[in-house]
């Protein structure tokens, strides 16, 4: 076979708009050999999932159309299939047995309401003519392949009552189901914890040398492209900005942009030796000014003790509670003024849950939380409303803590309206003096959320918690939903502001180079306890709980030698932080490692000893 | 991270060139025909009932013996045109649908109105407080949605004698459950979006959650239930009026003129299915305009309106 499996030349899609048809993707051209993993890298806005998507035919569902350029599959036996001009039933035919798709969210990827056993066999059903015994039988086949544990068991459950990691692990069984010659796989690590993103990445490298399928792989992380590729094609505003093996890509990139997206990507271990935060490298042009050290204060500004929330699990009959999911447990921590801690773990180990009760927008179970010398849990609803004037949030996802109804200078004057600290057109002043501050511009006030970009939108976020001139913010994943290059910006904003206005973060977060770059000190969550507590440079250079070294040594890296095959996959499904009604979890203790360096050693409780145990 | 978002709406950079304009609508609305045609109508039917007097062929009670039951388009005994025919007292049927509209549509828009408001207010603010109060809100409820409504608005009407203010009232009573129930589902759903707990973090009062930052967003389920509400009233009206606690004859609406027709549906189909028609057509208009509103009046989705493309919709 010298035919390249895939060959797109020249392509170009277009989108309506309001001036006319607009170009989201020009001139792209690039090659898939069957077997080889081709990674399309690029920032929103970039054309890679546009790009990928035509091979499909699945752009029009969203208003484009492909204007020109060449889409040609080799169809098995030597000749070429024309998959611009494809009609829709052959296309149909082609999707699933030609060109398998992986999605990005394993949560809406699957149907709830059938079991997974259905949901497999209904494609081996449709596309292979499979009798009903045929296609379980293969079902279970499938889940192997994709390494599942107790496979017959799993098809018989429903997609809630798997992990995220299991069910992405589902969807790839799905798109494998009729043996395509390529799969396209749309970010599919980006909704899930670092490490079972390790676990997803080598899967589908095994696969790929198993099956000998072609990956396309998308992504807009340059240290995922550094663990999976052989080929990279690095996409800029729709066109191809370079185009090459991994290995020159990486080590010697040519393009301008391709240097900058990886000059941007903060590496861990870049702080060793150093004790205070720094700004991330930056490409942009704008500049931030942090000329003074970023010092905490000596006085404690908020003192949590204790904190635990448990949401009760209701069923059997009058819906009484059955058991209790412990999202936070007896979890103890105090930040300095203008300090930056860190809280950091995976999804579900109830670091948003702890942001959430500080504010009170959660009500604790028990614990003490003191800010600033009040006592919160004591407050009265309206005496806690007033309260919030001084501690705001920002949240992960910029598209959804914006009200789309609402015009952004409304937005931004909603705290200082609420709290009654200006009226009449000093609002729209002080508007402007924000927007001013988060580098948008002041047009922008009157335009509605829906025409901003993500990073756009998370800046309106800042300037939102910034009005009310606050001493903490507590800041919820507020950069893990953007490009790497605004990241590093809006993180600079954050550091920037600090230093000037002395403001205190509670910085919750999963990505531990981010982590590393802004932390003065950092506290690591499992299953609702922190495990591990201490300043940002011992956890890095000497970390001593399991669950910290692991998170740690799943962080993917841009080294080429360290690929990602190695990673074992986990067999046994994740802890359960449930447990049944009356269930009295051992207080935490903690054993001094060195001075302000502390490690959870009562194991049982939340933290399951079998996995991470001391 | 999917960008199959149209990119426009990321690169667009001049603010001043994305409002919309008066000509922008006329140029969106002149794509999607449908919707164009709707308006018309609506339009037609505002201007007939604002100006019957003047609009109307013929007399609205004004009887004609002589000329009963013609079918449409025939020329009576005195040479009058009778578009679509005459009713049994040789009443002109398309003036008593001009003038009938009067009636159904300002009891239609004026009952699904007043029900929707009081039963969005109940509904927003039991879903967004719970506890008690929503138990309370929400059993109520139900005990008024488990009552026969037409026997409740027998007795009522009864009591307080028929006519057109009444009806209106005993509308609202008997309809606002509808919206509560709907209002307070979307109020739960939105309680729990990350820009409401975003404006409780704010410093936002529940009041102000309530109605600044939940009704916005959830306005358009609620216009579609509305338009909806619409057009049952208009049927409820029928039915009150034929059983003789609505509007009183000789006055004409068109739900009495369907009560009316029903006895000669075999001989003159006309009698019911005009004003049926009548009634179907408005409900379906008032939809289809509610959910252009409801489109192009959405930030989000708005571009879709008014952009230009030979690919794409339109």
């Amino acid at each position: 076979m010298n035919k390249p499996l895939i060959n797109v030349e020249g392509l170009r899609v277009e989108f309506p708009s309001k001036r006319g048809a607009i170009a989201g993707v020009q001139d792209v051209s690039f090659t898939i050999e069957s077997g080889e993993i081709v990674c399309i890298v690029g920032e929103s806005g970039s054309g890679k999932s546009v790009s990928a998507y035509t091979l499909m035919q699945l752009t029009k569902f969203s208003g484009g159309w492909v204007a020109d350029g060449r889409l040609t599959l080799e169809s098995g036996s030597g000749s070429e299939i024309n998959l611009r001009a494809v009609d829709e039933a052959r296309m149909r035919t082609i999707r699933g047995n030609e060109i398998g798709m992986i999605f990005q969210e394993p949560m809406t990827a699957l149907n709830p309401s059938y079991t997974i056993g259905w949901q497999l066999a209904e494609s081996l059903q449709q596309h292979r003519d499979m009798s009903r015994k045929e296609a379980a039988g293969r079902s279970v086949e499938l889940l192997k392949q994709v390494r599942i544990p107790e496979p017959e068991r799993r098809l018989k459950q429903y997609p809630h009552e798997l992990s995220g990691g299991m069910r992405q692990r589902i969807v790839i069984a799905m798109a494998l189901a009729c043996e395509p010659r390529l799969l396209i796989a749309d970010e599919p690590t980006t909704a899930l914890d670092v490490t079972v993103q390790a676990e997803i990445l080598a899967l589908i490298r095994k696969l790929r040398d198993e099956t000998g399928a072609a990956v396309l792989l998308i992504t807009h992380d340059m240290a995922v492209v550094a663990q999976m590729a052989d080929r990279v094609v690095v996409m800029q505003n729709g066109r191809v900005a370079e185009e090459g093996p991994v290995e020159q890509v990486l080590t010697d990139p040519q393009h301008p942009y391709t240097q900058a997206l990886l000059a941007v990507v903060p590496k861990l271990g870049d702080m060793a030796g150093k004790t205070l935060p720094e700004p991330m490298e930056t490409a942009a042009t704008t500049e931030y000014h942090i000329d003074k050290p970023l010092q905490p204060g000596s006085r404690v500004l908020l003192d949590v003790k204790h904190l635990t929330k448990r949401f009760p699990i209701r069923g059997g009959w009058l819906g009484r509670t059955v058991a209790n999911a412990h999202a936070v447990e007896d979890v103890t921590f105090r930040l300095l003024e203008n300090e930056t801690l860190a809280l950091v773990g995976e999804s579900g180990s109830g670091k948003s849950v702890t942001g959430l009760c500080i504010l009170r927008l959660e009500r604790p179970d028990s614990g003490e939380i003191t800010f600033d010398g009040q006592d919160l849990l004591a407050l009265s609803d309206e005496d806690m409303r007033l309260a919030r004037r001084d501690m705001q949030m920002i949240f992960q996802d910029p598209y959804g803590s914006l009200n789309p109804h609402m015009s952004l200078l409304e937005q931004v004057i909603e705290p200082l309206r609420n709290f009654n600290l200006e009226t009449g057109s000093a609002l729209e002043d002080r508007a402007a003096e924000l927007f001013d501050w988060v580098r948008l511009p002041r047009a922008f006030l009157q335009r509605h959320p829906s025409e901003l970009s993500g990073g756009q939108r998370q800046r309106v976020a800042i300037a939102r918690a910034l009005a009310p001139k606050p001493k903490l913010i507590i800041a919820d994943e507020a950069v893990s939903a953007l490009d790497v290059s605004i990241q590093a910006e809006v993180l600079n904003l954050m550091m920037e502001l600090q230093a000037e206005m002395g403001i205190s973060y509670l910085f919750i977060g999963h990505d531990m180079a981010v982590v590393e770059r802004v932390s003065h000190r950092v506290a690591v969550m499992y299953l609702g306890r922190i495990v591990e507590t201490a300043t940002r440079e011992q956890i890095f250079a000497n970390p001593q709980h399991e669950y910290t070294k692991t998170l740690l040594a799943a962080v993917p890296t841009l080294d080429l030698a360290h690929r990602a095959e190695k990673w074992e996959l986990a067999t046994k499904p994740p802890p359960s932080p449930i447990h049944p009604v009356g269930y009295v979890p051992e207080p935490a203790h903690f054993q001094k490692v060195t001075e302000g360096h502390f490690v959870l050693r009562s194991g049982a409780g939340s933290v399951d000893e079998r996995r991470y145990g001391p | 991270m999917a960008d199959l978002s149209n990119p426009a709406i990321e690169d667009v950079i001049d603010p001043k060139d994305e409002r919309e304009n008066f000509s922008d609508y006329l140029r969106a609305l002149k794509r999607d025909k449908i919707t164009a045609a709707a308006m018309l109508f609506l339009l037609a039917l505002l201007a007939f009932t604002v100006g019957a007097e003047f609009l109307a062929p013929h007399k609205p009670t004004g009887l004609n013996l002589a000329d009963r039951m013609l079918p449409p388009f025939s020329t009576g005994k005195k040479g009058l045109f009778y578009l679509l025919g005459t009713d049994e007292l040789g009443r002109d049927l398309f003036t008593r649908l001009i003038y009938g509209a009067r009636v159904s549509v300002s009891v239609g828009l004026l009952g699904a109105t007043l029900s929707c408001f009081f039963g969005v207010i109940a509904g927003l603010t039991a879903g967004y407080y719970g506890g008690l109060y929503e138990d309370l809100v929400m059993r109520f409820v139900d005990g008024m949605l488990s009552l026969p409504s037409l026997l409740v608005a027998l007795f009522v009407l009864f009591i307080l004698g028929g006519g057109f203010a009444n009806l209106i009232l005993v509308f609202a009573v008997l309809h606002w459950m509808v919206f509560a129930r709907m209002s307070r589902g979307l109020a739960l759903a939105a309680r729990s979006k990350t820009y409401v707990v975003a404006a409780k973090a704010m410093g936002a009062s529940g009041r102000r959650i309530v109605f600044r930052h939940i009704l916005p967003n959830v306005v358009a389920p609620i216009l579609v239930l509305y338009t909806l509400e619409v057009a049952i009233l208009i049927l409820s009206e029928a039915s009150l009026s034929f059983l003789g606690f609505g509007v009183q004859p000789p006055d004409p609406s068109w739900g009495l003129m369907i009560a009316d027709g029903r006895e000669h549906i075999r001989s003159a189909w006309w009698l019911v299915a005009f004003p049926g028609l009548a009634i179907f057509l408005t409900a379906l208009c008032l939809n289809l305009v509610a959910s252009w509103v409801r489109a192009v009046t959405d930030p989000a989705q708005r571009w879709r309106w008014f952009a230009i493309g030979n690919g794409g919709r339109g």
